[in-house]
C-alpha cells in the first residue's frame, strides 16, 4: 500500500523530525510512506537537512511557503503537490507536532480497503486525555458542524484524517486558518450527496501535551472560525 | 458657543492636524478631502440651527439626525467594501504563495547536493485552483 502524508508544520522544532523518524522507520510495513511537509512560513526555514533522508519505501517532498498563512492552507498546498505525484492508495492528513499516533494510523486507513472513500479519526472513542474545557468546546462545534454540514460526527475537528484519491480531489481547501476542518467536513458531506462518497470515523488516540496546548487552537480560536466561516460565506464566489 | 461644540471643534481640529503631520507626504488629495469634510462639520458644529433648518425643510425634525442618518449607512456600506477588498486582496496572496511553494516543492530522496525541482519551473497558474470540484 502506498500512503502520501500531508503535513502541514509551523515552527516546529524537534518534533518534526522525531515524527518523520517514526513514520520512516515503519514505512516498510505499510508498502511505501512518502511525507509531504509544508513549512507554513516558520520563523527559521525548515532545511532538508534536518530532515531524515529518504529510503527505499520513503521519502519526504518539503515545499515552504515564503510568509504564514495558515494549517488551511499547507494543507492545501500540499494537497495539490500530492495530486499532482501520481497515485496513493491513501492521503492522510496528520500533524508534525506529534500529537496524532503512529501506532493509530493502520487502523485509520484501513477503512479505505472496505469501500470507504475517508476515514475521521475520533478521539473520544481512543484513549485521549482530553482536557475538560476542550471537551465543552469540541462538543459545541459538533452541534454547530451538524447543522451547518449534516454530517453526524462525533469528534468535529480531528485534523488526523484518511482519503483516497476520490475523495481528496473533491475536497479543495480555501479556508486558510482553522476553519478548514469545518470546510472539509462541508465538502466531504456535499461529495457524499452528489458523488456517493463513503465516510468512516475510527477511533484514534490524541496526546496532549503541554507543547499542544500551548501552541495549538485556544477554544476562544471558536469564534475566529466562525469568523472565517461568515466571511468566506458572504464574499467568496462574488468576485 | 456650548461646551459641546468647543468639544467637537477641539476634537476636529486635533484629527486634522494629527493627519496633516501623518498625510503630507503622499496624502495630499485625501488630506485636501478631509480638509474640505471636516469645513463643513465645523460650520454644522458652530451654526446648528442651520443643519435644523435643512432638516425641517425635508421632513426629518432634528439637523444632527439629518447629518447622521446618511453617514451612518455610508460608513457601513464603506466598512463592508473594504472588508471584502481586503479580503479578496489576502486571496489573491495566499494563492501566489501556494502556487510558488508548489513550483518550488523538493523531493529529498534526489540527490541532496542538488536538490531537483518536481517538475521544470513553468508558468504559474494563479488559477491552480480545482474550479471543478467546487461546484462539488
Amino acid at each position: 500500500m502506498a500512503v502520501c502524508i500531508l503535513m502541514p508544520a509551523f515552527n516546529e522544532g524537534g518534533t518534526l523530525a522525531s515524527t518523520l523518524l517514526g513514520l520512516r522507520a515503519n514505512a516498510e510495513n505499510f508498502g511505501r510512506i512518502d511525507v509531504i511537509v509544508v513549512d507554513d512560513g516558520s520563523d527559521v526555514a525548515i532545511r532538508a537537512e534536518q530532515l531524515p533522508p529518504a529510503g527505499p519505501h520513503f521519502t519526504v517532498i518539503l515545499a515552504r511557503h515564503a510568509i504564514n498563512l495558515g494549517q488551511g492552507a499547507a494543507l492545501e498546498t500540499a494537497r495539490r503537490i500530492a495530486l499532482g505525484r501520481g497515485n496513493y492508495d491513501a492521503y492522510v492528513t496528520m500533524d508534525s507536532d506529534g500529537q496524532h499516533r503512529l501506532e493509530d494510523l493502520p487502523a485509520l486507513i484501513a477503512p479505505l480497503k472496505s469501500g470507504a472513500d475517508v476515514a475521521f479519526g475520533n478521539r473520544f472513542r481512543g484513549d485521549s486525555n482530553v482536557p475538560p474545557i476542550r471537551r465543552a468546546v469540541l462538543f459545541a462545534a459538533g452541534i454547530f458542524e451538524r447543522i451547518v454540514t449534516g454530517l453526524a460526527l462525533q469528534d468535529a475537528h480531528n485534523g488526523y484524517r484518511a482519503f483516497n484519491k476520490k475523495a481528496l480531489t473533491l475536497c479543495p481547501i480555501h479556508q486558510s486558518r482553522m476553519a478548514h476542518a469545518t470546510e472539509i467536513k462541508q465538502r466531504i458531506a456535499a461529495a457524499q450527496r452528489h458523488h456517493g462518497v463513503k465516510i468512516a470515523e475510527v477511533a484514534v488516540s490524541i496526546r496532549y501535551t503541554e507543547e499542544s496546548l500551548g501552541k495549538g487552537q485556544s477554544s476562544l480560536g471558536a469564534f475566529t472560525i466562525l469568523r472565517d466561516l461568515f466571511f468566506r460565506y458572504l464574499f467568496e464566489g462574488g468576485s | 458657543m456650548t461646551l459641546a461644540s468647543i468639544g467637537l471643534l477641539a476634537l476636529v481640529a486635533t484629527l486634522l492636524v494629527f493627519d496633516f503631520v501623518a498625510l503630507r507626504k503622499g496624502g495630499t488629495k485625501i488630506l485636501i478631502l478631509e480638509v474640505a469634510a471636516f469645513f463643513g462639520a465645523g460650520i454644522l458644529i458652530v451654526r446648528p440651527e442651520f443643519a435644523n433648518w435643512v432638516a425641517h425643510k425635508v421632513g426629518i425634525w432634528r439637523g444632527v439626525d439629518f447629518v447622521i442618518y446618511p453617514l451612518v449607512v455610508w460608513l457601513f456600506r464603506e466598512s463592508l467594501l473594504s472588508r471584502h477588498a481586503r479580503w479578496r486582496e489576502s486571496d489573491r496572496v495566499t494563492r501566489l504563495v501556494q502556487a510558488l511553494a508548489v513550483r518550488d516543492a523538493v523531493d529529498l530522496s534526489a540527490s541532496p547536493a542538488a536538490p531537483r525541482l518536481l517538475r521544470t519551473p513553468r508558468r504559474l497558474s494563479l488559477r491552480g485552483r480545482t474550479r471543478g470540484a467546487e461546484s462539488a
